[in-house]
């Protein structure tokens, strides 16, 4: 265990069953990921990739099958019954829907509150370190009164983070945290995850499917598809030269608002085939049946994670020679800028 | 389609040996009432206790049980304590008019009440008289009901007649007339249950987002409620038809005895009262019986009607 | 004896010579208390085991759900009369089995509440808290089902009490205490001597049961996590579509077009308007994306045209011309010609687009029998046909499946073979592509784009990513608090925006490189009836001034676009500086 990493995923499987007799299908097949303090680490996939399943592992709401999940250095996985009291200590999370994420009948200063409550901090303490939230998500104290119902979208989501702060935790979980927010509010609340990081050195497990969002925030990103990770690494190197054909067909996929940029990235867009629910055999590699450089060793034979360059790490035989043959990336596309400090 | 008919037929299995066991044990608690009355009122203690070793009732309930277990699986359920006559004999008699009483109610209340309830979802005033009605329909007691119909059409008009059965087999019109006020009686309150579960339901289909699809592609309103929004409605509706026949079940035991139909529902309440042990378990395992066939077809329309309940 | 109403006896009297009123009055004890029996051991019952059952799951919720499956397959009034042998008519005992009978219905309502609130994420979110499994059962689990157990309650309070009635009505409990279904079994035995003893005790009981329903219901309707947008007060003046048309711009006319809005008003039932002024006109062959952020009134626009506007709220001014016809003058029946096959529609959420009862063929045939293709091999060739039109690889077995057996992506493609059944020439698609995958989302649009070159389909798209805006529009509608505050093509809207709340909302734009913090834009969206008089994005606007405010902006024509903001100009040289 490395004092440096505040959460250290290592090969963490989890399958599911669906009916008896039927073979079993893993959500997440030997993924690993860690954080340093202060550093925000993007998981990015599409519905089926898995995410969601680590996030909720990681939280310790999804019993894992294989593999070790320490937070702040205290393994969740070892016992096989979770103290959460204990984990929230350390690791807090914020959903994609602030609307549902908070009780409709408590008072905003009620929903805050619960998490001191169950660590056993005494109720007068509570009221000032809940009005001590509110502030430093940018809202009133008084709103510690009121009901959601009150309050909009975004506001109800910086409630949700003031709760995550709520106990000092290392690590905010962020399973789709803006995706469920409007465009300027979405920006607030990546502004407000950013100042508060430089504030007090929070990590950040961001899990998200838009790549414009994780590209814009994380500094290290992880790919997964059908529970395995495609590619890890820093996300400047992932954005700007993606060494997996899973990652260069999301990035190519997700459309940027300049109309001809869009269309020269559409001119040299990378053809997948469509997901269909068969494809992945147990042995290859789980992208070989929409992937447009597939030899048959992909299919039989599953890559393994190895270095690229740049602390980059990829699971594909074809790496690096698939590059070759893709249509170049529209030269417009220059390398983030971002948060990307690394 | 048939393993799931054969699976459902089995877990029917334990359900009977419990129900029946639970009543031979709760009435074998009262040990004596049976033999008493058999021997009269006046018998000394040596007389009723000569009956009951003549019936085999001072032998330990669990074989008294197996014996009527082992007899049950072969059809016969013992005889009357109090006429000697077959049990089987004497509620097949009576099965005739209950079933042609729960069958008549639950067909009109399903009718009368989705024809209703389709009206009503489509709100506005007709939606809050569906609404009411069924209310009043729920609050009413199904007895007094009874008596109100019976002075109005009975005494006051001679429409109808107020007491007793013809059987179907005899003369199917006064077999309608005989049941009409009863029918009536115990489709009111189900009709009201069927009326509103059928408006929320439909109502409910109708906000689903689909509709607007179908609407959208110009599909018009009475195909839409016709096709779709009925269908998806199925599954409450059927569930609420189905519950509507056990409770008209119930509301049997107290119809028969106002109307004086010769019905399963007048043998409980007289068997109860004369403790008569073999009868009342019979009877509780007539009922027993038709609440599972009914949940059965309830289920087999529920598979129809939803095709991800259909077993593949 | 048996005498009718008097002053002397209000309700009269009965057969013993007894008044009937201080007979029912006295009844009121037995009676209750009977009913109050049975519930109190309904809800003892139910509760625990439902909770347990709906918020544990697993084994506990195996074995309650079967045994309670188990006894709701008994009809309780069998077993209630072997109780009352047993106990020698002891109404305690025969109360407290009904009970015990009913218990299992409320157990499946306590069970399905609880298991929805398990799965409620501000449940999740009070776990990875590290609140305890019994405190979130006590806290949050319990509120929640309040609702529907006290709906339960006041329900079986009216079958308990209708049961105690019945049973008492037949003599079988305890025939000495005159409770009301005592009284009533009295009066059947004069019958035919007296018919106004029935009235006193049916009434009685039928009101309270009704009480007990209208009760049951006040209570949950008090008690309800009511989470109800605070409607605002209608504003009069914004409310009058005459004093707030101020579209200066010559507008084209609307027979160029295949669709044109003009000056159109949505306001709810109440008044409150939620869109105003809309007039935008699309081209054959033409994409125009309707972009803004939620609350904005597009999707009401994109339901206004189609004429399918959500119960309380109408279309309170304007006009919807298809091919120069307007479609709001024409009423229902003008709308119904043109749905289907002028119109075509696509929502957001494709699997919850098809009803899920019938089969993708299903779905197919019905609306080619609407546009009059005759024989059934006729529609299920074109059926066919369409699938293929849309990529959809295994077009024989995708018309046999139903739509939970299919991908959302798949969904999507058939919604938009159901939509290009009937040819129309306006395809108006809400959000389209927002619950799918990027790649997902891709494939789509690219269909979309490919449908509009091969059959000269017209797209209105409502999105709010600008992303989509410059892969496949031609055009940029941009609303703003019901309001369209910019019409632009694509390559302007990017390069050179003409509204500040446009500049803003592209500033926002993670997909456009940043470098540290976004730029943002402060305050909220108005709601709709809290509109300003001015601008309604003066509030929020950093190039405000006190004009803005004053009076309603007209959309303005620059060079290229139609802007409804007093300082295009300002923005412009902002832009080159």
């Amino acid at each position: 265990m490395s004092t440096e990493t505040v959460l250290d995923v290592r090969n963490i499987k989890v399958g599911f069953r669906r009916k008896r007799r039927e073979p079993i299908f893993w959500a997440l097949d030997g993924v690993s990921l860690s954080i340093r303090p202060g550093r925000t680490a993007g998981l990015v996939g599409e519905s089926g990739s898995g995410k969601s399943t680590l996030a909720r592992a990681v939280m310790g709401l999804q019993a894992v099958d294989g593999g070790t999940i320490e937070v702040a250095g205290v393994s969740i996985t070892a016992s096989r019954h979770l103290s959460h009291k204990r984990l929230a200590r350390d690791l807090q999370a914020v959903f994609q829907d602030p609307t549902g994420s908070l009780n409709p009948s408590y008072t905003i200063g009620r929903s805050l509150g619960e998490p001191l409550v169950a660590q056993g901090v005494a109720r007068r303490q509570i009221r000032a370190r809940v009005e001590e939230a509110l502030v430093r998500v940018g809202m009133d104290p008084s709103a510690a009164d009121r009901l959601p119902r009150h309050f909009s979208g975004g506001q109800r989501q910086r409630i949700c983070i003031a709760r995550a702060l709520m106990t000092q935790a290392q690590v905010v979980v962020c399973d789709e945290a803006v995706s469920a927010l409007d465009l300027s509010v979405q920006a607030q609340v990546l502004n407000l995850l950013m100042d508060l990081q430089d504030e007090s050195g929070l990590a950040y497990l961001f899990i998200s499917h838009d790549m414009n969002v994780v590209r814009h925030l994380c500094h290290d990103v992880t790919v997964l598809y059908r529970g395995q990770v495609m590619e890890s690494g820093p996300t400047s190197q992932v954005v700007a030269d993606p060494s997996h054909p899973y990652t260069r067909a999301l990035l190519d996929a997700a459309p940027v608002a300049d109309p001809e940029r869009q269309a020269a990235r559409r001119a040299a867009q990378v053809r997948t085939g469509t997901a269909t629910a068969t494809g992945a055999t147990e042995e290859g590699c789980p992208f070989a049946s929409r992937c447009a450089f597939v030899q048959d060793r992909c299919r039989t034979t599953r890559p393994p994670l190895v270095q690229a360059s740049n602390g980059v790490s990829v699971a594909c035989h074809r790496f690096p020679e698939w590059k070759s043959e893709a249509p170049p990336t529209s030269p417009a596309e220059t390398a983030p800028q971002g948060s990307s400090v690394a | 389609m048939t393993r799931f008919l054969v699976r459902r037929v089995v877990a029917a299995v334990p359900l009977l040996l419990v129900v029946s066991a639970a009543t031979f044990l709760l009435v074998a608690l009262v040990p004596g009432d049976a033999a008493r009355s058999i021997a009269g009122r006046n018998a000394t203690p040596e007389q009723v206790a000569q009956v009951r070793t003549e019936l085999g009732l001072d032998r330990p309930v669990w074989t008294q049980y197996i014996d009527w277990l082992g007899s049950a699986i072969n059809g016969d359920l013992g005889t009357s304590l109090i006429n000697q006559q077959a049990v089987t004999e004497q509620l097949n008699a009576r099965l005739g008019a209950t079933m042609s009483l729960i069958i008549g109610a639950t067909v009109v209340a399903a009718v009368v009440g989705v024809t209703l309830g389709v009206l009503g979802a489509r709100g506005g005033w007709l939606g809050r008289t569906v609404d009411a009605a069924s209310l009043i329909g729920f609050a009413v007691p199904t007895f007094w009901l009874a008596l109100v119909l019976v002075v109005l059409l009975a005494v006051k008009v001679a429409a109808f007649p107020a007491l007793g059965y013809t059987p179907l087999g005899q003369s199917p019109s006064q077999w309608m007339a005989s049941l009409f006020l009863p029918v009536v009686t115990l489709a009111v309150p189900a009709t009201a249950s069927v009326a509103k579960v059928t408006r929320d339901a439909v109502s409910d289909a109708m906000q689903r987002p689909f509709v607007r699809t179908l609407r959208a592609a110009g599909v018009p309103e009475r195909a839409i409620i016709a096709r779709h929004a009925l269908k998806n409605a199925a599954v409450p509706i059927l569930t609420i038809v189905g519950l509507t026949f056990i409770g008209a079940l119930t509301g049997a035991v107290l119809i028969e005895q106002i109307f004086a139909l010769p019905g399963l529902g007048g043998t409980a309440v007289t068997a109860t009262a004369a403790g008569d042990l073999p009868l009342i378990q019979g009877v509780v395992i007539y009922f027993t019986v038709i609440v599972i066939a009914v949940n059965l077809l309830v289920d087999l329309a529920y598979a129809f009607f939803n095709p991800r309940v259909r077993v593949s | 004896m048996l005498q009718g109403p008097s002053a002397e006896h209000w309700l009269g009297t009965d057969t013993l010579g007894r008044d009937v009123l201080s007979r029912m009055l006295y009844g009121i004890s037995p009676t209750a208390s009977g009913a109050a029996q049975a519930l109190i051991v309904f809800l003892a019952l139910g509760i625990p085991l439902g909770v347990i059952a709906g918020y544990r799951g697993g084994l506990a919720d195996q074995v309650i759900s079967r045994v309670a499956d188990l006894a709701l397959s008994i009809p309780p009034i069998i077993i209630v009369l072997v109780v009352i042998v047993v106990s020698a008519g002891r109404p305690v005992a025969a109360m407290a089995s009904l009970g015990v009978l009913g218990a299992p219905g409320l157990i499946r309502v306590v069970r399905a509440a609880s298991a929805a609130v398990r799965d409620e994420l501000f449940v999740t979110a009070a776990k990875v808290s590290g609140v305890s499994q019994l405190r979130i059962m006590r806290t949050h689990v319990l509120r929640r089902i309040r609702g529907p157990v006290v709906v339960q309650a006041s329900l079986f309070g009216g079958v308990a009490l209708l049961f105690q009635a019945g049973l008492s009505f037949l003599g079988l409990l305890d025939p000495d205490r005159p409770t009301w279904g005592a009284i009533m079994g009295e009066a059947s035995t004069v019958i035919t001597q007296s018919q106004w003893l029935l009235i006193p005790p049916g009434v009685a009981i039928t009101l309270t049961v009704l009480a007990l329903g209208f009760l049951g219901d006040a209570v949950r309707d008090a008690s309800a996590d009511t989470d109800a947008v605070a409607t605002a007060k209608a504003s009069r003046e914004a409310a009058s579509p005459r004093t707030s048309t101020a579209t200066s711009a010559a507008l084209p006319d609307p027979s160029d077009y295949v669709l044109s809005v003009r000056e159109l008003h949505v306001h709810t039932t109440s008044g409150v308007p939620l869109i105003t002024d809309i007039s935008f006109d699309l081209a054959a062959g033409e994409t125009v994306g309707l972009v803004g952020e939620s609350g904005c009134g597009k999707s009401i626009t994109a339901l206004a045209v189609l004429g399918l506007t959500p119960g309380g709220i109408r279309i309170a001014g304007g006009g919807v011309y298809f091919d120069g016809t307007d479609l709001v003058a024409g009423g229902e029946a003008a709308y119904r010609r043109i749905r289907g096959s002028g119109l075509g529609y696509i929502s957001q959420d494709p699997m919850a687009a098809l009803d899920p009862v019938h089969t993708v063929g299903s779905h197919l045939n019905e609306v080619l029998k609407l546009r009059g293709v005759g024989s059934s091999a006729a529609r299920r060739e074109r059926a066919l046909e369409l699938l293929s039109q849309v990529h959809i690889a295994d077009p024989q077995r995708v018309l046999k499946s139903y739509p939970h057996q299919i991908s959302g992506g798949m969904a999507q493609r058939i919604s938009i073979a159901i939509a290009l059944a009937g040819r129309p020439r306006v395809l108006v698609a809400d959000e389209p592509t927002t619950a799918l995958d990027v790649t997902v989302q891709s494939e789509i649009l690219s269909l979309l784009h490919e449908l509009q070159e091969t059959t000269g389909l017209a797209l209105l798209l409502i999105t709010h990513d600008w992303g989509v805006v410059a892969d496949i529009c031609d055009r940029a509608v941009v609303m703003y608090a019901g309001d369209v505050v910019e019409v632009a093509p694509a390559h302007t809207v990017f390069t050179a925006p003409t509204h500040p709340y446009t500049a803003a909302l592209l500033a926002a734009d993670p997909s456009i490189e940043h470098s540290g913090r976004l730029p943002t834009l402060p305050g909220r969206v108005p709601a709709p009836g809290l509109w300003p008089q001015g601008c309604r994005f003066a509030a929020r606007c950093r190039l405000a001034t006190e004009a803005c405010s004053e009076a309603r902006v007209p959309l303005i024509k620059t060079s290229e676009a139609l802007s409804r903001c007093l300082h295009t100009d300002l923005l412009k040289l902002e832009k080159r500086a």
